[in-house]
This record gives C-alpha cells, sequence and structure tokens, in this order.
C-alpha cells in the first residue's frame, strides 16, 4: 500500500501525466467531433448517424483513452530508469517485485481515471448530438453502459501492461517504439491473417471488450478476460524480470 | 540482548563479470562499526559495481556481500538501516526537491515532517518546490545525501559524494560525516583522489583493476610509503656505495643528486660523517597521501583504464 501512494505521487509530481490528459482529450474531441460531422454531411448507406455501428464507431473514440494508458505505464517505468530514480527506488524497497506491482496497480488506476474522463466526454457530447439532431439512439442503456465499463476496464488494463513492457524493455524510445511498431504491424497482421488466433491478441480483445461493433471479435465479457490475462502476464513477467536482472 | 556485530559490511571474495570484462575480482573486507571507511582506487577500479552489489541492485557472479548481518535485499526496513547514494543525478529533471523525497517517504512509511528535516539539514529548504532540472550539481549531491538521511540510518554508504562540490560543500560533507561517525553511525565513502577523504576516514580500503591492494588505518598507509630523502654530494657515487651498503635504496637523479629511500635523513647524515663525505643538500622528504596512493595502486600494475 506505501508502495502504491508513492508510485502515485510520482505520477502527480511531473507534467508527464497532464500532457498525457491533455494529449487524449484532443485525440478523443478530435475524432468525435470529426465523425459526428461526417455522419452528418455524408449521407451515405454505410455511416449513418442513426445506425447502430455508426453510433458505437463514435463511441468508441474514447478508447483512444488505452492508448494514452499504455503510454502512462511504459513512460512510468522506463523514465525511472532513463533518469536513475530507479536506484533510490529500489534502495528504499529492495524487494524489486513489489516496486513493480505498485507500479502496475498505481498505472492501472491511472489509466482508469482516463478512461473515465474520456467515456464521460465522448459519451456526453455523442448522446447530446443525437438528441440535437433528434437522432433515436440506436443502443439500449444497458449497451452503453457495458460500452463504457468496457472502455474504462480497458484503459486500467492497459496501464497495467504498459508497466510490464517497460519493466521488460527499459529503455524509454526503445519501449515505446517497440510498442507502437507492434501495434501498427504485427498485431493487426496476424488479426488479419489468422483471425482464430488473432481475436486472443491484446488489441482485439480490448476493442471487443470496448463493445466494438466488429462481429469478427470476441464478445465484449471474454474479451476483457483475455485482456486481463494479457495484463497479469505482462506484469508478472516484468516484475520477475525486474528481480532478476542487475539494476544498472 | 542480542550482541551487536563488529561489522557493518563484509565484502566475502566478492568476483562480479560483465561479459569477458571483471570488474571485481575475489574481493574481500569489511566494514567496522562506527568507522568511517574509504573505498579508494582509480577511476574504472571497480568501487561503484562493489557498492552496487552491497547494495543489491547487481547481483555477484560469485562470492556475496553481507550488510547489517544479511543481504541487502533480505534487510527489512532497509531506508532505517541503511541509507545510500550511488548517482549525484538520480533525480527525475521536471519533480521538484520535495516531490522526490516525498515519494521515496511514502514508501518505507517515513513522515513528512522528516522530508522537511532533511531538507533543512542539507541546506536545501528554500530550493525545495523549485524542479530539479534547475539544481545546481552540488545542490544534486546534497539533495541525494537528504534521501539518504530520511531514514536515520545507521550506516550510510556512498560514492563519490565530494564530485561536484566546491571546497564549502566538501567541507560541509566532511564535518557532517565526521559528525553522523560520532554519533555512532558507520561510513563507507568512496572516491578516486584520496585528498577529498584523507580528513574525513579513519580507515581506508584500496582496490585497483577490481583486486584488494590494501586494507588499514589511515596513518599505516602513509608509513607504508616509504619516505625518501634528498641528498647532493660532489662526490653522490662513493654516498651511493656507502649508503647502499647501509641498507638503503638510492637512485641517482644527476647532478649529484640521490633519492634515498629505506634510511632517515639523520642517518644519511651520519654516514656522510663518518665517512668525510661532504654534503651540499641533505631533505628529509614527506611523502604526501596521495603519492602513498599512488605508488600502492602503481605496485598492482597502474590505474586501469
Amino acid at each position: 500500500m506505501r508502495q502504491i501512494r508513492s508510485e502515485v505521487l510520482k505520477l502527480r509530481s511531473t507534467r508527464t501525466s497532464i500532457g498525457l490528459v491533455l494529449g487524449m482529450l484532443g485525440l478523443v474531441l478530435f475524432t468525435v467531433l470529426v465523425q459526428l460531422v461526417v455522419s452528418q454531411v455524408e449521407n451515405s448507406s454505410d455511416f449513418q448517424l442513426s445506425a447502430e455501428d455508426t453510433q458505437r464507431s463514435i463511441l468508441q473514440a474514447a478508447g483512444f483513452a488505452t492508448l494514452f494508458s499504455l503510454l502512462i505505464g511504459v513512460l512510468a517505468i522506463t523514465s525511472e530508469f532513463r533518469h536513475g530514480t530507479i536506484r533510490p527506488t529500489f534502495l528504499f524497497t529492495p524487494a524489486r517485485e513489489l516496486v513493480v506491482g505498485a507500479k502496475g496497480l498505481a498505472c492501472g488506476a491511472a489509466g482508469a481515471v482516463l478512461g473515465v474522463v474520456a467515456v464521460a466526454i465522448t459519451f456526453g457530447i455523442t448522446l447530446v448530438w443525437l438528441q440535437v439532431e433528434s437522432v433515436d439512439r440506436a443502443i439500449g442503456t444497458a449497451g452503453i453502459l457495458e460500452m463504457a465499463g468496457g472502455i474504462v476496464g480497458a484503459t486500467l488494463l492497459w496501464g497495467v501492461i504498459g508497466v510490464g513492457v517497460g519493466a521488460m524493455i527499459r529503455n524509454q524510445v526503445g519501449a515505446i517504439v517497440g510498442t507502437i511498431i507492434w501495434l501498427l504491424i504485427p498485431g493487426p497482421l496476424i488479426q488479419g491473417l489468422y483471425p482464430k488466433v488473432g481475436h486472443f491478441l491484446p488489441n482485439a480483445a480490448s476493442d471487443a471488450f470496448s463493445g466494438s461493433s466488429d462481429s469478427d471479435l470476441l464478445s465484449p465479457a471474454p474479451g476483457g478476460l483475455v485482456l486481463a490475462g494479457w495484463a497479469i502476464l505482462f506484469v508478472v513477467a516484468g516484475a520477475l524480470w525486474t528481480a532478476r536482472r542487475d539494476v544498472p | 540482548m542480542a550482541a551487536v556485530p563488529e561489522t557493518v559490511i563484509e565484502v566475502e571474495r566478492l568476483t562480479k563479470r560483465y561479459g569477458s570484462l571483471t570488474a571485481v575480482d575475489d574481493l574481500s573486507f569489511t566494514v567496522a562499526r562506527g568507522s568511517v571507511t574509504g573505498f579508494l582506487g582509480p577511476n574504472g577500479a571497480g568501487k561503484s559495481t562493489t557498492l552496487r552489489t552491497i547494495l543489491g541492485l547487481a547481483s555477484p557472479t560469485s562470492g556475496r556481500t553481507i550488510v547489517l548481518g544479511t543481504d541487502y535485499r533480505h534487510l527489512s526496513d532497509a531506508p532505517r538501516r541503511v541509507g545510500a547514494v550511488l548517482e549525484a543525478s538520480d533525480f527525475h529533471p521536471g519533480r521538484n526537491g520535495r516531490d522526490h523525497l516525498r515519494s521515496l517517504a511514502l514508501s518505507s512509511g517515513i513522515p513528512f515532517s522528516r522530508v522537511d528535516e532533511v531538507l533543512r539539514l542539507v541546506e536545501l529548504d528554500a530550493a525545495a518546490g523549485r524542479r530539479v532540472k534547475g539544481y545546481s550539481l552540488g545542490m544534486r549531491q546534497r539533495l541525494g545525501l537528504a534521501s539518504a538521511l530520511l531514514g536515520e540510518p545507521e550506516l550510510l554508504v556512498l560514492d563519490e559524494p565530494a564530485n561536484g562540490l566546491d571546497p564549502e560543500g566538501m567541507r560541509w560533507l566532511r564535518d557532517f560525516l565526521r559528525k553522523f561517525a560520532a554519533n555512532g553511525g558507520s561510513v563507507l565513502v568512496s572516491s578516486h583522489v584520496l585528498a577529498e577523504v584523507e580528513q574525513t576516514v579513519d580507515r581506508v580500503v584500496i582496490i585497483n583493476r577490481g583486486r584488494f591492494v590494501a586494507e588499514a588505518a589511515l596513518d599505516e598507509i602513509t608509513a607504508r610509503a616509504a619516505a625518501s630523502v634528498r641528498v647532493r654530494s660532489p662526490e653522490a657515487d662513493r654516498l651511493s656505495e656507502l649508503l647502499t651498503a647501509g641498507g638503503a635504496t638510492v637512485t641517482s637523479v644527476g647532478d649529484g643528486l640521490l633519492s634515498v629511500l629505506g634510511v632517515a635523513a639523520a642517518r644519511v647524515g651520519e654516514i656522510a660523517a663518518a665517512n668525510g663525505v661532504v654534503l651540499h643538500e641533505l631533505v628529509p622528504e614527506e611523502t604526501s597521501l596521495e603519492e602513498a596512493f599512488l605508488a600502492l595502486t602503481q605496485d598492482t600494475g597502474g590505474a586501469a583504464t
């Protein structure tokens, strides 16, 4: 518990977190508004505001919070290696796996906060927009809540995953570039070529958890369980790896 | 009541290899309770690697290190027993000094009031709200020391704490460490320049190229390096033979000047007088600690580079 409080203070006491929050707000707002405007202008059958898929797609803009949550996790640990604060951290808490675990929980909590903010903004704007345009909501209240819960749950889990990835890669630039490359190339490629396996990758599981309209994916609850499995795997692997390896 | 162990740090046959590089080679030494021990050696001698192993950040390839009776990673409540500073720059540049200390304090249940206390102690209370980015090297050294003192430890381990300190800062550190030891604390402090610590330490452990060179009280180290005598005579060659016969080691420096090792200046004068040799100059040369230190490291193959 002490370690978690320490990690929360570390997150709050630099400008990194606030920068990530602002970046997320910008991206989420931009995506929601562009989609809403496009759905008005382009009256194609593919992207009508009244369609459930369209509404889901717009609400899913909140899912961008997962990317920033991942970055919070990766940065929380790699910046300690980069600036050397990992040394005093481990001198104060020689049980290194405890530090990695506490970081995982703190960054999961921080990620969940991002998720709540993103959902509040995205869902708020979208629902008000539908009201103003007198378009019927195509997703029931239970469905809306399920999406909101899934997105917040996913941002929480990505924060944990970020800590695990950062603990294993350590190098800040390497961890960020490596993660982005993974998200852009091999991840989607495997999903495209071997969808049966691809469903179980973190990305696909996260999309499923967040209530994506993509019918190829798992349903939300199993998606969430698979993503939780990944989070536990990454953070445990990161903790064990950190406990074994020398600290530079 | 359990007996208080006499040694606070034991390094036993420690070897640390990085690939084909042997950073520390079969090194053993101890740090006695209540002592200020200087850990000396040229740059690259393996001092930092040894300290990092003692503090549980690096694992030995073989051998072991014991701190207060156990290995550091199993030390319970570590920051209340041992305070350490390894690098002067281990801070997030965007975090202020107070938050840096508070995050460490929180992790071990140390109250924030203690953070303010150590900030005053190292005279950083005025700068504590500023981001570390704007701190001078001396201020960073003091912030590091403040973190080591947070838990009021009984043992301090400091790696090159004098780096970047101005003369006033050095004096402050010296007085601080002496006071710390006078109150029963033990200190292991490394340096590559003996002069930085010679007024602070009681004992020194000298290593070079990862190997043990010497462990002794400070005055023994001085005594170990032979004091030389400079003597000038128009009959330098004859004097040289006489002195050599008397057990001295004589080196001709040229121009009738001899450098004599192994006998005192008075004895050189006596030998000269007894044999009627004229002397133009007779100077006992005090060997500085630095020279003694360099002599010891050179005996083991020169400074590692």
